[in-house]
């Protein structure tokens, strides 16, 4: 579909946008949570895609190919605005839908402010490997691909990051023991 | 202990990526080390315990703006019709770059130039010359097209494949060449439009064979069912064996290995 937007046909570009969209908002909303920035950003994506697409080329997966683009938008952005760094309105704006247990709500609110600190607390890289692989499903040479790096660089930095939440979330845990104590 | 090696091992095993080899490789790694034999468990829960957050929809502003973008940009190319990038696609073709593809087309069209001209020229006694020369010009394109398949960069194959798909009738060179890009070039979309291609030359026996042949020669999943569906829509019952023997091969995909066997049982 892409090799036919490449040679002029762009309404396949509709076609791939109404097939990528999401994939490409979940991805930046799983790094900033933030829903306004994400759409920004697909949007930038497909721009790029537009743009770019003589430079398109048919040897490798087109879902690789949208991926690099789509980091480089969000490091674009970050060198931009100084950091990438997590709101916290999205997830307190939750509404509570009327037939759901609003304590059920309230942990999961709490669950997701525990995430987003968590992944806060990783350097960008360390975000970007845990997304891809634990989000994404990607293989680690698929990331590898994607950042433009070695595959054992990909795995030194997902094992790090694993090691620091690991960290955050043991002292949380005892932290809640504390409490109950 | 080597920590690098510690934490390419621990990366593997967290997401699932490795080999039962080099699990046991690990574990005696562990053993040698002194280490908790547990602890790989215990980060691999952490890892797979993460939460996914609750993905909101984008709103419709995403494909409204995406939208408008798209028309202004058909709009631009619109009012470019006469820049070079915006030549109608047949032509383009013609002159993709320099070097032996881009002057052959060049020369290509110096001749169709002379033949128009010979044509409209009072010396109507040059026809016999103007067979030979349209003919040489057919036989030019030829070349190139083929050449531009031999290429080592992928692009360039694809724009061969994709000149050939609008021709009416390939001669048999040409459909060789095509079958050749089938079944071993090493781009797998580049095999997708070689199928492609091919089926709009389908009345030609020799294309119908050289497609039921590709079928079990073929490793990709994406190309064993592209040709399936293609032998399928042609009704081309002489395909059940290859498929037979595809269906017998210990490797195939089970997603696969389903739609082979829908295909085979319409086929009979």
């Amino acid at each position: 579909m892409m090799w036919s937007v490449v040679q002029g046909d762009l309404d396949k570009l509709d076609l791939l946008f109404g097939k990528y969209h999401r994939v490409l908002f979940a991805y930046f909303y799983r790094l900033c949570f933030d829903a306004s920035l994400s759409e920004d950003l697909v949007q930038n994506v497909f721009y790029r895609i537009l743009k770019y697409r003589k430079n398109y080329r048919p040897d490798g997966r087109f879902s690789t190919w949208l991926f690099q683009l789509a980091h480089n938008v969000r490091y674009d952005h970050y060198r931009k605005n100084r950091g990438f760094r997590f709101t916290n309105d999205d997830v307190q704006n939750l509404e509570i839908p009327a037939d759901e247990n609003p304590a059920r709500v309230f942990e999961n609110k709490e669950r997701a402010a525990v995430l987003q600190k968590a992944l806060d607390a990783l350097t960008p890289v360390q975000r970007d490997v845990i997304v891809l692989s634990r989000y994404h499903g990607l293989k680690y040479h698929e990331i590898a691909a994607i950042l433009k790096c070695s595959e054992n660089t990909v795995k030194a930095r997902t094992f790090r990051a694993v090691e620091k939440l690991r960290r955050i979330f043991g002292a949380r845990e005892m932290s809640d023991e504390q409490k109950e104590i | 202990m080597n920590r690098k090696k510690f934490e390419l091992y621990m990366a593997e095993y967290i997401t699932g990526e490795m080999s039962a080899g080099r699990e046991a490789e690990f574990r005696e790694f562990l053993r040698k080390h002194a280490l908790d034999p547990a602890l790989p468990d215990d980060y691999k829960r952490v890892f797979m315990e993460l939460d996914d957050p609750a993905i909101p929809v984008p709103g419709e502003r995403l494909a409204v703006e995406f939208r408008s973008m798209l028309e202004e940009a058909k709009r631009d190319i619109r009012r470019k019709a006469w820049d070079l990038d915006s030549r109608p696609r047949g032509w383009r073709r013609l002159v993709p770059s320099v070097g032996l593809p881009g002057w052959a087309s060049v020369l290509g069209l110096v001749l169709i130039g002379v033949l128009i001209g010979a044509w409209w020229s009072p010396f109507r006694r040059l026809s016999g010359r103007w067979d030979s020369l349209l003919t040489e010009v057919k036989s030019m394109k030829k070349a190139v097209v083929l050449a531009m398949l031999d290429n080592p960069s992928a692009s360039e194959r694809m724009k061969a494949v994709s000149i050939t798909r609008e021709a009416e009738d390939l001669d048999d060179e040409m459909i060789q060449a095509l079958l050749r890009t089938l079944n071993s070039d090493p781009n797998v979309n580049l095999r997708l439009v070689a199928a492609e291609s091919l089926v709009g030359q389908a009345g030609n026996p020799a294309v119908r064979r050289g497609l039921v042949d590709s079928i079990d020669r073929q490793e990709s999943p994406l190309v064993q069912l592209a040709l399936a569906d293609i032998l399928l829509g042609l009704g081309e019952k002489s395909a059940v064996p290859p498929l037979d023997r595809l269906l017998q091969r210990r490797d195939i995909d089970f997603g696969v290995q389903r739609r082979l066997e829908a295909v085979r049982a319409q086929l009979l």
